[in-house]
């Protein structure tokens, strides 16, 4: 690492960390990061700007970090090139006149506060308000098109790149133009640069893209100007992405124009698309080097993303097509799935690939498809024109830094080829790639409609629970200006609403296992004609029972409804048949499944659904206490809830009570959105383009300090409580918080990290943990005072270890494996009903149940709460007694 | 061999049971021997001079009849003169819960051959009255006048003329292994021995005798009630074990009929289509009519059942139909496999058998 670091504000809504190499580098080679600027129509915007406040950060060895009031700025112009040329001043002495009675620069002071005490185009007219005013200087860069002067303004808080517009802005006689801004920083001679491409766009050409790759559904939201004068901003529009996929399949020949075919990836009456995909097991396609390929080959033959309902999936099923399993649950747990295999062939040798090798390319595959249905109609239905791009995708809190550059890049690739296309060349001219948090957006969009319940410099709790997924963050409103956010924490976890429906499941096998107690014909009973039917290709029978456990679900009962609802399972009859009998009758899941049909509700007979929502509730707020406990500065003053999770009114309720019980958040302040807000308020949120926030900081990193091992008492080193693989899931301690138990201090790094215990400490950085193992960094030289600060690149977080203010070395933070068989536990009951496996049905390695007094009866007393997990497993993860053939278990919906 | 000696003090009691399947029932308050029989909506009364027919209805979700119109049991009341408290009595059984005329209809609706109600002779009037314990209305003077010390030598007499058959029986080799009786008391005082400690004291005897005849009167009747109870068990499995041989020769009849002889003759003629639909009908009502007889069947199985016995009204069940239009993503596996083997052997359709809670046609 040889690079400096100055955060940028771009436009006034994102903030851009960009990395100064030095001079001649091949860094250039690079597609400088684009920015596109949709022109309002008024009198000036600005392009660029970097506030005084920000230091321009040092990760150059035996140097230090410059503040820029130590620099001289000036701006120069070549055509469509500017330059901004920093040098450290010997002095720290500024090149324009101080204000009388100058007060201290405040940090948080926004731009528009700036922007309304500068005042352009105009002499003073009247004297400077000796507190507040503002001395300026302003450098006029001419012309970049008719309509627009550029100007580089500086003053006591920031350097600003403004633009300034001559006149209104006419649909005539102006060309989009893309200019380069090239910074320059000049330390002791050398020259350190890196630049950004910024396009104004005329608002008619402008159209904003937004897409949610949901786990479970997705869509996608367009945001345009109207294409006459005054060009005023239309809101945001729904796009019916699937109706779009269908029509892009029909104008590609892939399905028939003329059917009129049902698809099950429609969810009526909404414009979602189901993301229900299939990949072929035998790919076709000539790959020179499949690994560097970012796409599938012979996308039509190979990746199915629409199957009609007819015989779309038998005809699928018979040609050997997988269904994937959900791509962002599955996100970093593809190991967890090494029973899909697939198969291409080169110069007449199969090659076998694993999902997880093909997982990316699929992704890739499936957002081209998605934004080239869309930009098709968009082309089709506006002639000749011209569109810049600014394309928003919502990323779940599970993303890291990498993970992020990853998308973008892959999103970079896709345009870059449209652009270069046949079809799309002189049409799509500029774009910007832009990720954005899930939960970040919904609060974005809940303080749209929301600003005047929002209170200023405060933060605010996010949480969104969809079908497999929980994120939530924590971001705090700008001190003067509400909308200037900042993200002080990201997290997420697998785990959410289909979690629950899982745990309907399990009470349903467990009651049918009470009331059969065969010692053992009821579990094989479960087996074989419940479990072994759910992981076949029976669609038809799958669907129907998975129906009446959703249903079931939907009518949840509180617990003092229990005897009753218990009572009415009890009495329910398809026939002779009843829950007492089936297993003797060994009748199949059809009878099952009518026998559900006879019972109205369900209520939490052993604890399976409390359980799920506890680990919910519980993981969720005790990531958020220790940021609360370790955060001095966190002022807590609300939670939104979203996502429909939370239609199940158990886990809101729980939500609230422990938000209220352990962050001591009143309950008034805890609001849950419902029905059409739940997905909206996410995808029409990202188009504010009041907000500035920095997307791709994944979040506020904390020291967690381990006990050392001298202070351990001798058991706690060697005896390490061993939790079992469910308790993991329904004791809520999983992964990093179980091992928390050994945390002997946690501390915010707000600054500089607590370097004496480095080697004891894990960093907490959004949903990861991180630690330092370089043995160089961690030696050091006695009697040195040593600093260490944890900072945001491009690259992700990297460690800076300082002597006094100069960089003395320099090291990225090394993830810390979270892998292991437990994650699956968590993985299958989210992937509910389309991946079983048995080993993870907690209610049929319940010993418990077939315990029975001598007069036959059980008592639900009897049942210690280790009776409902399953036995432990052995190192290799693996149960001892497995059953399940990793042949057949196919994925369905 | 208790058993006996108590037969014997019942002999006046016990009527002959009727050997046809019409059950004969005595009341003391008709005058005249009436017929009641019932179907699904009728209860029919009648007799010399009597005919009238009443209204009667069963919900489906119910078990038992009732009248249609309430006010009709006043009719019936005062067509048999009836007493509520005999008839409850005479038709108790497995109608708790519902009013004694209710009773009588559904007595009669679960005797398919109906009931003959006659005129009980005197000796059921006076059985009655014992067995009420003397309080028959408008007799109560008489009972009142009763001279104990008659009656306790008259039981007397009767005890040990019981006694020499006793005696007698005893001589007998036994013929089985004796059942514990009901009526079983250990604990009964040898009466014997009582008479002989006070045999200079008449009161006592009478004491005695008067105790005896109480234990014995209430072992009569717990007899009675037993014998009554085993009576109409025997009547209702005589009932079942009818309705079951009637059913089973209705039902494998139709099967001879519309499955067994077409697949036979399908397979003398070398029709394997129709061979395979009806191997595949035999299947599914073979299945059916299985889990039945284990009392495990599905609602579909009732279906499959009032279809081959052609009944009108046909039970709810859960049934889809499917066809060679129907989508294959909307067929189970199985279902899918029965139409794959109907398609391989050219067969078209299984007409209503259900399979798996599906009717397949072509």
């Amino acid at each position: 690492m040889n690079f400096y670091s100055i955060t940028l504000d771009i436009n006034d809504r994102r903030e851009h960390n960009l990395e100064l190499f030095p001079q001649g580098q091949d860094h250039r080679l690079q597609r400088p990061k684009s920015f596109v600027i949709d022109i309002p129509n008024f009198t000036h915007f600005k392009i660029v700007s970097a506030a005084l406040t920000n230091d321009i950060k040092c990760f150059v060895l035996n140097e230090e970090d410059i503040s820029l009031r130590d620099c001289k700025v000036e701006a120069l112009r070549d055509g469509n090139k500017i330059f901004i040329r920093l040098e450290k001043k010997e002095t720290a002495q500024v090149d324009f006149e101080p204000a009388i009675a100058k007060p201290e620069p405040r940090a948080d002071i926004s731009f528009e506060e700036i922007e309304a005490l500068a005042e352009y185009n105009k002499p003073k007219v009247k004297a400077p308000d000796p507190v507040i005013a503002i001395q300026e200087k302003r450098e006029d860069l001419g012309d970049i098109s008719n309509q627009i002067t550029l100007a580089f303004t500086s003053n006591d808080y920031a350097y600003k790149l403004d633009a300034i517009l001559k006149g209104g802005l006419s649909d005539q006689q102006y060309d989009d133009t893309s200019m380069e801004v090239i910074f320059e920083l000049n330390v002791k001679g050398h020259i350190y640069e890196n630049s950004i491409i910024v396009t104004l766009s005329h608002p008619a050409s402008f159209l904003g893209i937004a897409l949610d790759f949901g786990s479970e559904s997705s869509q996608m939201a367009v945001k345009r100007y109207e294409a006459i004068a005054p060009f005023h901003a239309q809101s945001a529009d729904n796009e019916n992405l699937f109706r779009n996929i269908v029509a892009y399949h029909k104008n590609q020949g892939w399905i028939p124009r003329e059917s009129a075919y049902d698809f099950y990836q429609e969810e009526k009456g909404t414009d979602f698309y189901k993301s229900l995909f299939f990949l072929k097991e035998q790919l076709t396609g000539a790959y020179k080097n499949v690994d560097q390929e970012p796409f599938i080959k012979n996308t039509a033959e190979n990746l199915k993303m629409l199957v009609n309902i007819e015989d779309g999936f038998t005809t699928l099923e018979k040609a050997k097509y997988y269904q994937l399993p959900n791509l962002k649950i599955l996100h970093k747990h593809e190991r967890l799935l090494e029973d899909y295999n697939f198969e291409i062939e080169k110069d007449g040798y199969p090659i076998t690939l694993k999902l997880r090798e093909l997982k990316q390319k699929v992704y890739n595959s499936i957002l081209e498809i998605m934004i080239v249905s869309f930009l098709k109609k968009e082309f089709i239905r506006y002639d000749n024109s011209k569109r810049n791009i600014r394309m928003m995708l919502l990323v779940p809190n599970n993303y890291d830094t990498k993970d992020i550059n990853k998308t973008q890049h892959h999103l970079n690739m896709i345009f870059e080829a449209l652009s270069k296309s046949e079809e799309y060349r002189g049409k799509i001219g500029a774009w910007e790639i832009l990720t954005i948090s899930e939960s970040d957006a919904s609060f974005i969009g809940y303080i749209n409609k929301n600003n005047v319940h929002i209170q200023n410099n405060k933060d605010y709790i996010i949480i969104d629970s969809g079908k497999g997924t929980t994120d939530f963050s924590i971001i705090r409103t700008g001190a003067k200006n509400l909308y200037n956010l900042k993200p002080v924490y990201r997290n997420g976890f697998t785990g959410a609403g289909n979690m629950l429906t899982y745990g309907v499941f399990e009470t349903v096998m467990h009651f049918i296992r009470e009331q059969n107690p065969e010692y053992g014909a009821d579990v094989l009973y479960i087996r074989n004609r419940i479990i072994d039917v759910l992981k076949s290709n029976d669609l038809e029978s799958r669907n129907k029972f998975y129906n009446q456990i959703e249903r079931l679900k939907f009518n949840y009962k509180e617990k003092e409804f229990e005897a009753s609802i218990k009572k009415s399972w009890l009495e329910a009859y398809d026939g002779d048949i009843n829950f007492e009998n089936l297993v003797a009758a060994n009748v199949g899941i059809d009878a099952v499944t009518n026998l559900l049909t006879k019972v109205n509700g369900i209520s939490d007979f052993y604890g399976y659904i409390t359980n799920a929502c506890h680990f919910i509730v519980n993981n969720v707020v005790s990531y958020l206490k220790i940021i609360k406990d370790n955060k001095e500065d966190l002022s807590l003053s609300g939670v939104v809830l979203t996502g429909r999770a939370f239609k199940f009114r158990q886990l809101a309720d729980m939500m609230k009570d422990k938000l209220n019980q352990d962050l001591g958040i009143p309950k008034d302040k805890i609001t849950l959105l419902q029905g059409n807000e739940l997905k909206d308020i996410c995808i029409k949120g990202v188009f504010n383009n009041s907000i500035k926030l920095n997307a791709e900081v994944t979040g506020y990193p904390v020291q967690l300090i381990y006990k050392s091992v001298q202070d351990m008492p001798q058991s706690e080193i060697h005896t390490r409580p061993k939790v079992s693989l469910s308790k993991k899931i329904f004791n809520f301690f999983i992964n990093d918080l179980a091992d928390m138990e050994h945390i002997d201090e946690v501390v915010s790094v707000e600054d500089n990290v607590n370097f004496n215990v480095l080697q004891r400490s894990q960093f907490l950085i959004g949903c990861k943990r991180y630690s330092i193992r370089n043995d160089e960094f961690l030696t050091t030289q006695p009697g040195i005072p040593y600093t260490a600060s944890i900072d945001f690149t491009q690259r992700g977080f990297v460690m800076r270890r300082k002597i006094g203010n100069k960089v003395n070395y320099v090291s990225a933070l090394e993830e810390i494996d979270e892998g292991g068989s437990g994650d699956k536990s968590l993985i299958v009951p989210s992937l509910f009903p389309n991946y079983m496996d048995e080993e993870y049905i907690q209610s049929i390695h319940t010993e418990a149940i077939v315990k029975a007094d001598k007069s036959g009866n059980k008592h639900r007393d009897d049942y210690s709460p280790d009776d409902y997990y399953p036995p432990d497993f052995n190192s290799d993860g693996q149960n001892a007694g497995k059953t399940t053939r990793s042949d057949d278990n196919p994925l369905f919906f | 061999m208790k058993r006996l000696f108590f037969l014997f003090l019942f002999i006046p009691l016990i009527h002959a049971v009727p050997s046809g399947a019409q059950r004969k029932v005595d009341l003391r308050i008709v005058s005249k021997t009436l017929n009641l029989r019932a179907n699904d909506s009728q209860f029919i009364i009648s007799g010399e001079g009597v005919s009238d027919t009443f209204r009667i209805t069963k919900q489906a979700n119910e078990r038992n009849f009732k009248l249609v119109n309430e006010q009709d049991k006043d009719v019936i009341s005062s067509i048999m003169i009836i007493d509520k408290d005999e008839i409850k009595e005479k038709f108790e059984g497995p109608f708790p819960k519902i009013d004694a005329i209710d009773k009588m209809i559904n007595l009669t609706a679960a005797t398919p051959e109906g009931v003959i109600l006659t005129p009980s002779e005197d000796g059921g009037r006076t059985a009655r009255q014992e067995e009420i314990g003397g309080q028959a209305p408008g007799s109560r003077d008489e009972t009142e006048s009763i001279n104990w010390k008659h009656t306790a030598i008259a039981l007397l007499i009767g005890i040990m003329i019981g006694a020499v058959i006793v005696a007698v029986a005893k001589r007998r080799p036994p013929l089985e292994e004796e059942a514990p009786s009901a009526v079983k008391n250990d604990e009964e005082p040898n009466f014997e021995e009582t008479i002989a400690q006070v045999k200079d004291d008449p009161k006592k005897i009478l004491d005695a005798a008067k105790e005896k005849i109480s234990k014995l009167q209430a072992e009569k009747k717990q007899l009675q009630t037993d014998r009554k109870q085993m009576k109409y068990e025997l009547e209702q499995l005589q009932d079942k074990l009818n309705q079951n041989a009637q059913f089973n020769k209705t039902y494998y009849g139709h099967i001879m009929k519309e499955i067994i002889n077409p697949m036979n003759a399908a397979l003398e003629k070398g029709d394997q289509a129709r061979a395979v639909e009806q191997l595949l009908k035999m299947a599914a009502h073979f299945t059916s009519i299985t889990r039945h007889e284990l009392g495990m069947k599905q609602a579909y199985d009732s279906v499959n059942i009032a279809s081959i016995l052609k009944q009108q009204s046909i039970p709810q069940a859960n049934i889809e139909t499917v066809n060679a239009q129907t989508p294959p993503d909307r067929i189970p596996v199985h279902i899918r496999n029965v139409m794959e083997l109907m398609r391989a052997n050219g067969t078209n359709t299984l007409d209503n058998a259900v399979i798996f809670g599906y009717k397949i046609h072509s």
